[in-house]
């Protein structure tokens, strides 16, 4: 499973901004990626690229959909799945209501492949998980190196509903000159 | 007899002038209107203090040291770098956690920790003054004292109090609108209906689940209102003051997103996005997510039809739902027998003060994805009006029975009996921790990445 992104971030912009440290490199949270407000976050950390962009208006590789969320949940979503399980994702993006979903993770990696990574890749990036699904669109090899784990209890979080607990955990991200195998 | 009413108010130290009428209604006892001569008890006049001490020395050894998962880091981020948290943004929370990090020492996690520990004090303070300790209610009093230790005592309040999250404020604001609600009908005058609106605004502005108090605590002040002569003009005033102080917190939101602070979830540099922050569509969203979800699983056979599963989800943690559920229902039971013989409206106060919490307690148990974050509020919530409409119900009857009749005192006195048993039931909070969830609690793998459930 996945780990839970969305609550990784702030304890990582708390550490950057409260602690005032590392102000000089760049952080990055995928988990945030569809949010409406992300693009002045990344703005904010230095970080250029047209996804954006491109989330509104879609690529060859991955068209935009218009549609409702009551279709999305009802039958592109199943069709997207029973698809995607045979091997090859279907990569696309649906519009519901001014707001984005992609239609798997695969989607979102390919388009952060596209028009996001040049600018990630120039500066330490820091990242808040790994995120797998990058190897696909990437020809180089992505090398996550962990290097810190913040000092965040997590008493009382864990097993509720099922939900795992945020790993806590920062990744030194970069790609090596080696194709990926 | 003297002039001054025996007609009380619990909490009040300053008797009510009546008319005469008034005296024949009540049915000619009466109650003292203040302290007691030849009340020397001495050894109740440290015991709120010592209380506060002793409740104070415990939050603060339970007080987390450092930074919790959940919403406390983002909520310390957002008010250390004046951002904006998520929805619906409790921008007052965030105005008050940035002052408390004037503090001289301590980390900024450890002084947010601090603010609820001192919050959640607060507002024990005010519940304290909501029912001082007399004579002739000394061991009503002291139960109060013990229900109130016995809440203290209870997991979710325990947690709430130990980290930087925005429930124990929401205590503090409802101990203090129950105060001052106390001392409104007490006094009477117009400033304290404005002071008690404005307190209100801030309140429900700072978490929209206070509203729930709201219709309880209206209902019960209408009569207060009639019989102090509040000019209509006034009570118009004091809504303009309720409403001002609503959307006054926002206000800064607004202008901070006028920059780039930091944000989660929604920019509400636009008045359309600050509505939605304020109105909580995030939540609104999940909630249909939720319902299509479940209707989804069922047609695809997945699950059964929604309403057992929402039962299924009901009856799984019958401990802390159910026994709540029965345990308020046979309190409130004489009361309401009670109240129907007095006030037709009084019962509906009651009744409704009751009941909205319990309801979107149950609402929000399983409609929201993230269910274990609004169970965690409700349940706040939920004992907290719980002690509200005690509070309330035991007061009008205080107005209307210069003496009640015995058999109304077994509720009241159950309180803390209720209380201490309640702890033990919360005690065991584990068990929920271990509950298995519904395979609709979960998104399947291969969902939309979307706003709501990011990856």
């Amino acid at each position: 499973m996945n780990e839970p992104q969305d609550y990784t971030y702030f304890p990582l912009l708390y550490q950057k901004e409260v602690a005032k440290r590392g102000q000089s490199v760049k952080l990055f949270s995928e988990a945030f990626l569809t949010t409406p407000w992300y693009e002045k976050t990344l703005d904010r950390e230095g970080i250029p690229g047209d996804f954006f962009d491109k989330m509104e208006k879609g690529t060859p590789a991955i068209p935009l959909h218009h549609t409702t969320l009551s279709l999305l949940l009802k039958e592109d979503m199943p069709s997207v799945q029973s698809k995607s399980l045979k091997g090859k994702p279907l990569l696309g993006i649906y519009e519901v209501n001014g707001r984005y979903f992609f239609s798997n993770r695969d989607a979102m990696a390919a388009l952060i492949a596209q028009s996001l990574l040049p600018g990630l890749l120039a500066a330490p990036l820091y990242t808040t998980a790994r995120f797998e699904e990058l190897r696909r669109y990437v020809p180089e090899s992505i090398v996550w190196q962990e290097v810190l784990r913040l000092p965040v209890i997590t008493e009382g979080f864990s097993g509720l509903d099922g939900l795992t607990v945020p790993s806590g955990k920062l990744y030194r991200f970069s790609l090596t000159s080696q194709p990926a195998p | 007899m003297s002039s001054r009413s025996q007609i009380f108010f619990w909490g009040s130290s300053h008797a009510v002038p009546t008319t005469p009428g008034q005296e024949a209604q009540s049915g000619g006892q009466t109650a003292p209107a203040g302290p007691v001569p030849g009340w020397k008890c001495l050894c109740f006049e440290w015991l709120d203090p010592l209380l506060l001490l002793l409740i104070g020395l415990f939050l603060i050894d339970n007080m987390y040291p450092f930074l919790w998962w959940g919403d406390g880091p983002e909520l310390l981020t957002a008010a250390r770098c004046k951002g904006v948290a998520h929805p619906t943004g409790y921008p007052l929370y965030l105005v008050l956690l940035d002052w408390f990090f004037l503090l001289p020492f301590g980390s900024v996690a450890w002084k947010g920790n601090l603010f609820s520990v001192t919050s959640t004090l607060l507002g024990v303070f005010f519940l304290l003054r909501v029912m001082p300790v007399r004579k002739d209610r000394l061991w009503i009093a002291l139960g109060w004292r013990l229900g109130i230790l016995s809440l203290i005592a209870s997991p979710i309040f325990q947690r709430q109090s130990s980290l930087a999250e925005v429930y124990a404020l929401s205590f503090l604001f409802l101990a203090g609108i129950l105060w001052r609600a106390v001392r409104f009908a007490d006094a009477g005058t117009a400033l304290h209906l404005i002071l008690l609106a404005g307190l209100c605004g801030f309140a429900v502005g700072h978490h929209r689940l206070l509203g729930l108090m709201l219709p309880g605590l209206g209902l019960s002040l209408i009569p207060r209102l009639r019989e102090q002569t509040i000019s209509l003009r006034m009570t118009l005033f004091s809504g303009l003051v309720f409403g001002f102080c609503l959307f006054l917190p926002y206000t800064l939101l607004f202008m901070r997103a006028q920059g780039s602070p930091p944000l989660n979830w929604e920019d509400p540099s636009s008045l359309q996005n600050l509505w939605r922050i304020f109105s909580a569509e995030q939540f609104r969203i999940d909630q249909k997510v939720q319902r299509m979800q479940l209707w989804l699983a069922y047609e695809k056979g997945l699950a059964g039809h929604p309403w057992r599963v929402i039962l299924a989800e009901i009856s799984s943690i019958p401990h802390l739902w159910w026994h709540q559920f029965l345990l308020s229902s046979f309190l409130i039971v004489p009361g309401v027998f009670w109240l129907y013989q007095r006030s037709a409206r009084l019962l509906v106060s009651s009744l409704t003060a009751w009941f909205l919490p319990a309801f979107l307690s149950f609402n929000t148990r399983w409609a929201i994805v993230n269910p274990f974050i609004s169970s965690r509020s409700a349940w706040l919530h939920w004992e907290s009006a719980w002690v509200g409409a005690a509070c309330w119900s035991v007061q009008e009857i205080l107005i209307h029975g210069s003496r009640p009749p015995g058999w109304f005192w077994r509720p009241v006195s159950s309180f803390p009996w209720h209380s201490i048993w309640k702890s033990r039931v919360l005690s065991s909070w584990k068990h929920l921790n271990a509950s298995p969830a519904g395979p609709w609690m979960r998104f399947p793998p291969g969902a939309p990445c979307s706003p709501f459930h990011p990856g």
